[in-house]
């Protein structure tokens, strides 16, 4: 600070004025020439200093780091200074702008407005959209602000230049978004509603207007309570609420169409935050809802069905239970008549009677037992039909131990050799199956009893290595629907009379018999049991047979069938046990 | 063993059964008194003494011969009325019939049967059932003493 004016005190107004006036154009001067570079003004807070340097600098950072471009004109429109954002904006150097003029940069047919701008701003101020074309052809819509400004001798214009493309683009968005939001809610299949807070109607779509027959101009006069066909106007208002709370909620509902109607609707509803507004999807269920009910009107014919067929399959089990009982009791008792008189007969006269006549009495005894055994063993085989499995897992060998002693008094042990194997375990019905073996064991006996040395081999292997192990002939024997390889196959062998297996097709017939009953006694019921033992387990059975080589009779179990039968079994009552079934 | 003879109550409709039945009683040696009745109502009043059998002397049967399928009363029915009455509940009961059905022998079992045989066709073992039940109940198993 090399000098410091002040102004003095009183005297007169006019000498005062004068010296102001002088003190002003003197620090002009110095200002102008540099010879000041601050000035101090004097304020309520007392005197305060300003440097020019100081107070042009904001401004320049300023007017640098602004977002909007700026730029000083001439009067004439001519770039005086621009500052880098315009230079971003047009995409040019400063060097191409500074001394060009501004229309230059006006995309062609803006040129004229822009023209129009500068000469408004030329009375004060201005402002207007403006399309400037930037260096690479690119155009860019700018809001221009235009002032006048004072510029050392004559007046000159202020630019400030905002970029509206990101506005524009934002414009563009919102439109693009109305217009999808439009055509999804006129071509969705569901109902639309808008509504507010009273649960006025604000829009529907065409989808609606079809669903519930009214027109559109209708709905735009009614509010949700019209339209509901299951809530109250309270509980709607409680539910908008609660919508207002969750922001969202979906359920199922009624409406009530024009002619009274109602039909089956799922709700999707938001609120839309701030805005007091609803929006609300509406999609007619009530396909889905009949078909619903079809589906639950089936499935109770079907119980109805199945329920009537139980009953009916009762009542003829319990008709073949007491034909049974009947057969059971009153074939029987004349039997043993016959047979008690004939054997009372022999007994008490047999010495006074003909050989002849003595004969017959022999036959009229043994046919009567014979009858009688016929009766025993199918009256056992039709039990079995309505016997449940007990299934559970089964030790082989103890029940083959249990089936060889009740063979009991059949069975020379001196004579027949048995060899038994270890078995690996099984899940069956132990009654069952041990009958399954008192059968077979019972047959390897009787049909091998001619040979010097009889001999029963009990045993098992899988059927993956049985049909590698056996011959052509015996793998035609081989069930074929047999599959899995790892199948647990039990066998019981003979060295017996064997069978011609042209007629293995009647092995397992009830009353089939391969053999004379001279030959070998038997009522042909015995395998005929077998084979519905092991069907009922799930299994299967065959034979493999060479006349005077002996016999062996193959059978499975399948254990995933036994298991669900068990189950099936569990549901009813424990069944009585079986009966003994003589070869 | 008990002096008094020991009285068989047969109940039995089948006469070709009642003929078998008493024939291999007899030819068993089992010498003591039989009395035999032909249907459930008859050997409930016998039992029960009433009807015709209101002046039978006193004592029940050492043992009950029960036929099941019977005419009138079943022998399920008989069984069931003798096990369930204190004064006749004590006597041996056993079941003498064709059937071999599964369901009769349970039943007699919970009506608190004693023994049940089902009658073979062949007489010679029916003979010889009957010889064993005469060895079982009359002379090896002594009955309670009668009031």
């Amino acid at each position: 600070m090399r000098k410091r004016k002040t102004i003095g005190g009183g005297r007169s107004e006019v000498e005062k004025l004068r010296a102001r006036l002088a003190e002003a154009e003197e620090t002009l001067r110095a200002i102008r020439s540099g010879e000041v570079d601050a000035i101090a003004v004097d304020g309520p807070a007392g005197q305060q200093f300003f440097t020019l340097q100081g107070a042009d600098q904001p401004y320049r950072i300023l007017a640098e780091r602004m977002s909007e471009g700026a730029a000083s004109l001439s009067a004439e429109g001519t770039i005086l200074f621009c500052n880098q954002r315009l230079e971003e904006m047009l995409g040019r150097s400063s060097g191409e702008l500074l001394g060009s003029p501004v229309l230059s940069f006006a995309a062609g047919s803006e040129q004229k407005t822009l023209h129009d701008l500068l000469a408004r701003a030329a009375d004060g101020e201005a402002r207007g959209e403006v399309q400037f074309r930037r260096k690479d052809g690119a155009l860019i819509p700018v809001l221009a602000s235009l002032k006048i400004i004072p510029l050392e001798s004559r007046n000159g214009l202020c630019l400030v230049a905002t970029d509206l493309s990101e506005r524009k683009r934002a414009e563009e968005t919102i439109r693009f978004q109305a217009t999808e939001h439009a055509t999804l809610i006129s071509t969705t299949s569901d109902g639309y509603w808008a509504f507010d807070a009273q649960g006025v109607l604000l829009d529907v779509n065409d989808a609606y207007c079809q669903m519930s027959g009214y027109r559109r101009d209708e709905l735009l006069r009614m509010r949700i309570s019209d339209l509901q066909a299951k809530e109250t106007a309270v509980e709607i208002e409680q539910h908008i609420q609660r919508v207002v709370g969750r922001g969202f909620d979906r359920f199922d509902s009624q409406h009530r169409k024009k002619d009274g109607g109602p039909f089956d609707v799922e709700i999707s509803v938001s609120h839309v935050p701030g805005t007091g507004r609803f929006l609300l999807f509406v999609r007619d269920i009530s396909r889905r809802k009949a078909a619903e009910a079809e589906v639950l009107r089936l499935n109770q014919e079907l119980e109805n069905r199945v329920q009537q067929r139980t009953a009916q399959l009762q009542t003829s089990i319990r008709e073949l239970e007491s034909f049974s009982y009947s057969v059971s009791h009153d074939l029987r008792a004349p039997l043993r008549a016959i047979n008690g008189f004939a054997r009372m007969l022999i007994e008490d006269y047999g010495p006074s009677l003909p050989p002849e006549a003595q004969e017959h009495l022999q036959l009229i005894h043994g046919n009567a037992i014979h009858l009688g055994e016929l009766i025993d063993d199918l009256l056992a085989f039709a039990r079995l039909g309505r016997r449940d499995i007990n299934g559970q897992a089964v030790n082989p060998n103890e029940i083959i131990a249990q089936a060889i002693e009740d063979l009991g008094p059949e069975l020379d042990h001196k004579k027949v050799h048995i060899r038994v194997a270890e078995l690996p375990p099984v899940e069956a019905d132990p009654q069952l199956i041990r009958q399954v073996f008192v059968n077979l064991i019972g047959n390897a006996v009787k049909y091998s009893s001619l040979r010097e040395h009889p001999k029963i081999e009990i045993g098992s292997t899988t059927l993956g290595k049985l049909r590698q192990e056996v011959g052509e002939r015996e793998q035609t024997a081989i069930p074929a629907d047999l599959l899995d390889p790892s199948t647990v196959v039990y066998f019981v062998r003979d060295n017996g009379a064997g069978f011609d297996m042209r007629y293995a097709n009647k092995l397992f017939g009830v009353f089939q018999r391969l053999h004379r009953q001279d030959e070998f006694e038997g009522t042909g019921v015995g395998l005929a049991t077998v084979q519905r033992i092991i069907h009922k387990h799930g299994g299967r059975v065959w034979a493999f047979a060479e006349v005077e080589k002996g016999a062996t009779f193959y059978f499975t179990v399948a254990a995933s069938a036994a298991r669900e039968r068990q189950q099936s079994a569990a549901a009813t009552a424990s069944a009585p046990a079986a009966c003994r079934l003589s070869q | 063993m008990n002096q008094s003879p020991v009285e068989i109550l047969l109940v039995e409709d089948n006469p070709s059964d009642r003929k078998l039945t008493l024939h291999s009683l007899q030819r068993n040696k089992v010498t003591n008194r039989i009395h035999t009745v032909q249907d459930g109502v008859e050997a409930l009043d016998f039992l029960f003494r009433r009807g015709a059998y209101a002046q039978r002397e006193e004592g029940a049967p050492k043992v009950v011969l029960l036929d099941l399928k019977l005419p009138k009363v079943s022998g399920l029915e008989v069984l069931r009325q003798l096990k369930a009455d204190p004064s006749t509940a004590s006597i041996p009961v056993v079941v003498l019939t064709s059937s071999r059905e599964d369901s009769d022998i349970e039943a007699s079992y919970k009506l608190g049967v004693n023994s049940y045989i089902v009658k073979p066709v062949d007489f010679d073992k029916f003979s010889e059932s009957v010889r064993q039940l005469g060895l079982y109940w009359l002379l090896l198993n002594q009955a309670p003493t009668p009031y």
